[in-house]
């Protein structure tokens, strides 16, 4: 089993040793450690200082915050909704909600480059954040089958206390639907900033490009054409997805299978 | 329950403040800010606040060299501020395309909007001339002085006539895309290139075939490196023998790609090459044709003027270069495939299409080329240029390359309906290694013109 | 108090009005788009102005031209890595579920790739495979020699590689999670019945876990036709040829690329968005037939 979990990672463990490399010691054998007398961390500084490797991280970062943000708004409410309140259809557009989940991006990406370039919003985060609601669908099926478990009590006991409608999102809802909503953060939060596409054809400015753009530029040799500097620059940029797993291993793994026992 | 009420108005706030945030971080481009207008001149400018934006590729204004350091390095941010200088009321902003290959579509997104940039660098040839819808014609509107002393006019002219509507400025350097070889590997196989290059293709079989005796592969190719990829290989051998003509006819459908003898005998040979071992045989995927010439295991590779510098620091003297060996039959013959690369498109729902013109001519001024050639030594298109100014050293083999790149003709791929082109380039290299015969490739670009003409 | 009172409306108008925005977000984001892109499949759209009916034109082409199939043909066989996922993942997840040595390390590290980008993941498995890579050169020590990214069949391989090398973890802690949710005592009766451990395995863990299954594998299929892009950029470009072009990839190809042919390429679109309608109705009526069949 040890054994196993060390060749899953070995390519990880590749791309680490090479970035360490410089570009001859790359060339003569791509597979040894960096001979110790000459790891240099010349790759790395490459990547930071001339390639701005933070500033494409600090871009990201913000599509997430602010997405994310937004995301969770729209779909706390509306999944209390779906999952306690009754209206007359609901079952209906809970179906319909879910359904647009099947329509792919490759399908409307098209016309929504169209249309947002009509409407001035291409190359502006805030168009691309807008694009970013489109996780919507998916993160109300995975909040609505978990809030449908708040006991109703609670619920009973708020209103009685006169609580309004944001009352009880703020002190029902949130509190008791917490294991949910942190994993919906999580996964929407990777999930945006491992996003290639949208910004691929949103985003074509160089200070507001994210990260997987970015390094798409940097492996596409019109940057540089020195393996050694792409590869730490792919290793970098997986640093901090890396590191944020390692602190939230818990909640993920256990969020895993949320979404499907029914 | 007041308490409760107001945190949520706090939340909404910050939210809202933190989408205005980012709604501040995006790129204005319908805006006109005029932040940078706090200079005094003395000159009578009666320009209002104007904002041009400039979209560009890295590896055009932006030479390769210079994409990584920070943006204001950049020559051509210098050069911008100086003619924001000149032009009192002017900000010019630049944006750079990582693909330039999806800049021509983004930009035909935008011209739909109407609503993007003012200026737009893309490539010369078809790219640019089937864009004339969206573009501001210049027929009229370019000063006599670029008309004269710039080269490659006829790549942005409808029709690549002389006298066709002009679409786009031309722009940068006109390349020449040659055979570069090694010196030591070359005689070590009893040749001498220099005295004595292949001019047909017979002789470079022959050429080959001693090459490959002496244990070398003859020519290296990957599927990366520009222009080491197979590319161009086979273009030049096209439209030396079937002419420019026949590709116009093509594109319009009123020939048949599989009736051009000249592409089908091009490909022909081309296959030949890899059949008989004189290119490497996993061209198709390998991405490291440069290491391998780097380190003797090959004798040849493609070059152009660009890719010089970085094999001459490793290689110094050792590095030849000769022009691509002529096919039997051929109509232009000792030249190569090369020619203007680049284009400056004006959009023609620009709001200051004079000014942008300004701008157009300002980047292709003795000046702006003479600053660029600092970072980035190559054959500007300016006609005034001398050797010496073109800013790289005075080794032969520039002096050669210079030489060639006078005769160069114009990328096939800029001349052939891009469609078509793309389909080529995707079933080349499976024409290459013969699991697909050129008849069959030439069909299925037939197929995609068929479809446009609907 | 009072002034709260027009937050207390009746349960049914703020159920309506939580779902309004998100009905009017989907309508912008998806519904709109989804109308132009079946509205312009009639047309010949040339990205630019020309823009004029055409109607079935678009389709006719497609299921004419070989292509098509091809691509078709691609997605399928993307496809097959769904039962090599899930065998994996079941053999992982079982050697988890018994603890065996190294159990925790390998739950968590076997999740990791599933949370770096698709597009990153993609370039180190292609620099991985170059003929110039690790493994080529591990294979020719022992006698394969194989340019991975030349074919198309091998160019498939290495994406069904790179994708099982991703989704692993997630498929063997889903059924790591399915496994757990059956009590301990079903096993001490089949034990005390004398059932072997295969026995154990095939009559009444797997029947148990097939929810499981039915949701990685409907997500799995969605993403095939739906999602595969970021693999095949980054990894073979559609290529050898359009060896490794599956129905997305060729949108993009045609948008983007080349960008004359928006009216076809949205008709493949339009395709697509039906081919992927279909899949997942028969997947859910499959879903239903095995659950009625356990019980």
């Amino acid at each position: 089993m040890l054994f196993t979990a060390l060749t899953f990672l070995y390519p990880l463990y590749y791309l680490l040793i090479n970035s360490l490399k410089n570009i001859s010691d790359y060339y003569t054998n791509k597979f040894s450690l960096p001979p110790l007398n000459n790891i240099t961390f010349d790759n790395f500084a490459v990547v930071i200082s001339q390639f701005n490797i933070f500033k494409y991280f600090f871009n990201t970062a913000i599509l997430v915050i602010v997405g994310g943000i937004l995301v969770l708004m729209f779909s706390i409410c509306a999944s209390y909704s779906f999952a306690k309140l009754e209206f007359t259809g609901k079952k209906y557009v809970y179906i319909g909600v879910l359904a647009t989940m099947m329509i792919p991006m490759s399908v409307t990406f098209i016309p929504i480059y169209v249309l947002f370039a009509n409407l001035g919003l291409v190359n502006t985060r805030l168009g691309m954040v807008i694009s970013y609601l489109g996780m919507i669908p998916g993160t109300i099926l995975l909040l609505t089958s978990f809030f449908k478990n708040i006991s109703n009590e609670m619920l009973d006991a708020a209103s009685i206390d006169g609580a309004g409608y944001f009352q009880i999102i703020r002190n029902v809802i949130i509190p008791m639907g917490k294991p949910a909503i942190i994993l919906v953060i999580i996964f929407n939060s990777i999930a945006i900033w491992n996003d290639f596409l949208l910004p691929l054809i949103m985003l074509n400015k160089m200070d507001l490009m994210t990260i997987t753009v970015a390094l798409s530029l940097l492996a596409n040799k019109t940057v540089t054409t020195e393996k050694t500097i792409q590869i730490a620059g792919i290793f970098l940029s997986i640093l901090p997805v890396i590191l944020l797993y390692i602190f939230l291993q818990k909640h993920i793994i256990k969020g895993i299978n949320m979404g499907s026992v029914k | 329950m007041q308490r409760k009420m107001s945190r949520f108005l706090v939340v909404l706030l910050v939210v809202i403040f933190a989408v205005s945030f980012t709604a501040c971080g995006s790129g204005n481009t319908d805006k006109s800010p005029d932040a940078d207008n706090t200079k005094s001149t003395t000159e009578p400018a009666p320009v209002k606040d104007v904002h041009l934006v400039l979209w560009t590729a890295s590896g055009s204004l932006v030479s390769g060299s210079e994409a990584k350091l920070p943006q204001d390095q950049w020559v051509l941010s210098k050069m911008l501020r100086i003619f924001e200088e000149r032009n009192p009321g002017v900000t010019v902003e630049v944006m750079v395309e990582p693909d330039q290959g999806q800049a021509h579509q983004t930009f035909k997104a935008a011209a739909l909007a109407k609503n993007g940039p003012d200026v737009v660098n893309l490539w010369t040839g078809l790219y640019t001339t089937s864009l004339k819808e969206a573009a501001y014609i210049l027929d009229g509107k370019v000063p006599q002085e670029d008309l004269d002393n710039l080269i490659g006019w006829e790549t942005v002219r409808e029709g690549f006539k002389s006298d066709g509507s002009i679409i786009a400025y031309p722009w940068g350097t006109t390349d020449a895309i040659g055979i570069g070889y090694s010196k030591k590997l070359i005689n070590a196989a009893g040749l001498d290139f220099e005295a004595n290059p292949p001019k047909t293709t017979a002789e470079f079989d022959a050429a080959c075939e001693k090459i490959k005796a002496t244990g070398v592969i003859p020519m290296v190719s990957d599927e990366g490196s520009w222009p080491a990829n197979l590319y161009f290989i086979h273009n030049y051998w096209w439209q030396q023998l079937s002419g420019a003509d026949t590709i116009a006819k093509e594109n319009s459908g009123k020939m048949k790609f599989v009736d051009d003898n000249g592409l089908k005998d091009a490909l022909t040979y081309y296959q030949s090459l890899y059949k008989n071992g004189y290119v490497n045989q996993d061209a198709l995927s390998s991405t490291n044709a440069t290491e391998r010439f780097l380190t003797g295991e090959a004798a040849m590779r493609y070059v152009g003027v660009g890719s010089i510098p970085s094999l001459i620091d490793k290689m110094g003297d050792d590095l030849g270069v000769m022009p691509t060996p002529d096919m039997p039959g051929a109509k232009i013959t000792g030249s190569q495939i090369g020619g203007v690369g680049q284009a400056l498109v004006i959009a023609n729902y620009s709001k200051n299409p004079e000014m942008a013109v300004k701008l157009c001519s300002f980047l292709n001024s003795a000046e702006f080329y003479k600053e660029y050639v600092k970072v980035n030594p190559c054959i500007t298109i300016r006609k005034d240029f001398a050797f010496e100014d073109t800013g790289m050293d005075s080794l032969p083999i520039y002096k050669k390359l210079f030489g060639m790149a006078q005769k160069s003709i114009l990328f096939t791929d800029n001349l052939v309906d891009s469609d078509a082109m793309n389909e080529l380039a995707k079933q080349a290299p499976l024409v290459y290694s013969g699991k697909l015969t050129p008849e069959e490739a030439l069909e299925a670009m037939d197929k995609q013109i068929a479809a446009k003409n609907k | 108090m009072h002034s709260y009172k027009y937050l207390k409306m009746n349960k049914s108008a703020q159920g309506i009005l939580s779902v309004l925005p998100v009905i009017l977000i989907l309508i912008f984001l998806k519904g709109y788009p989804f109308y132009t892109t079946v509205y312009e499949s009639f047309r010949n759209w040339d990205g630019l102005f020309k823009n004029n009916f055409i109607g079935l034109s678009n389709y006719i082409d497609i299921f004419t031209n070989g292509d098509l199939w091809t691509m078709l043909l691609n997605n399928l066989v993307m496809l097959l890595h769904i039962p090599l996922l899930i065998i994996t993942g079941l053999i992982f997840a079982l050697l988890l579920y018994e603890e065996t040595y190294g159990w925790k390390i390998f739950r968590s590290i076997s999740y990791l790739p599933n949370v770096i980008s698709v597009v990153i993941i993609g370039y180190l498995f292609r620099m991985l495979f170059a003929p110039d890579g690790p493994v080529p050169m591990v294979l020719s020590a022992i006698g394969i020699d194989l340019e991975w990214l030349a074919n198309g069949w091998s160019g498939m391989a290495v994406i069904i590689i790179c994708i099982i090398w991703q989704s692993m973890g997630w498929q063997a802690l889903l059924i790591l999670g399915g496994l757990s949710g059956i009590s301990v005592s079903v096993f001490e009766a089949a034990r005390i019945d004398g059932a072997g451990y295969w026995t154990r395995l095939f009559k009444i863990v797997l029947p148990l876990i097939v929810p499981v299954i039915e949701y990685s594998s409907i997500l799995s299929v969605l993403m095939v036709f739906g999602n595969s892009f970021g693999y095949i950029f980054s990894i073979t470009r559609g290529g050898p040829g359009y060896a490794t072009t599956t129905l997305d990839y060729m949108i993009y190809s045609k948008a983007f690329v080349t960008g004359t042919q928006m009216g076809a390429a949205c008709a493949v679109g339009v395709v697509l968005a039906v081919i992927i309608f279909i899949a997942t109705l028969i997947q859910m009526r499959i879903a239903r037939k095995t659950e009625s069949g356990v019980e």
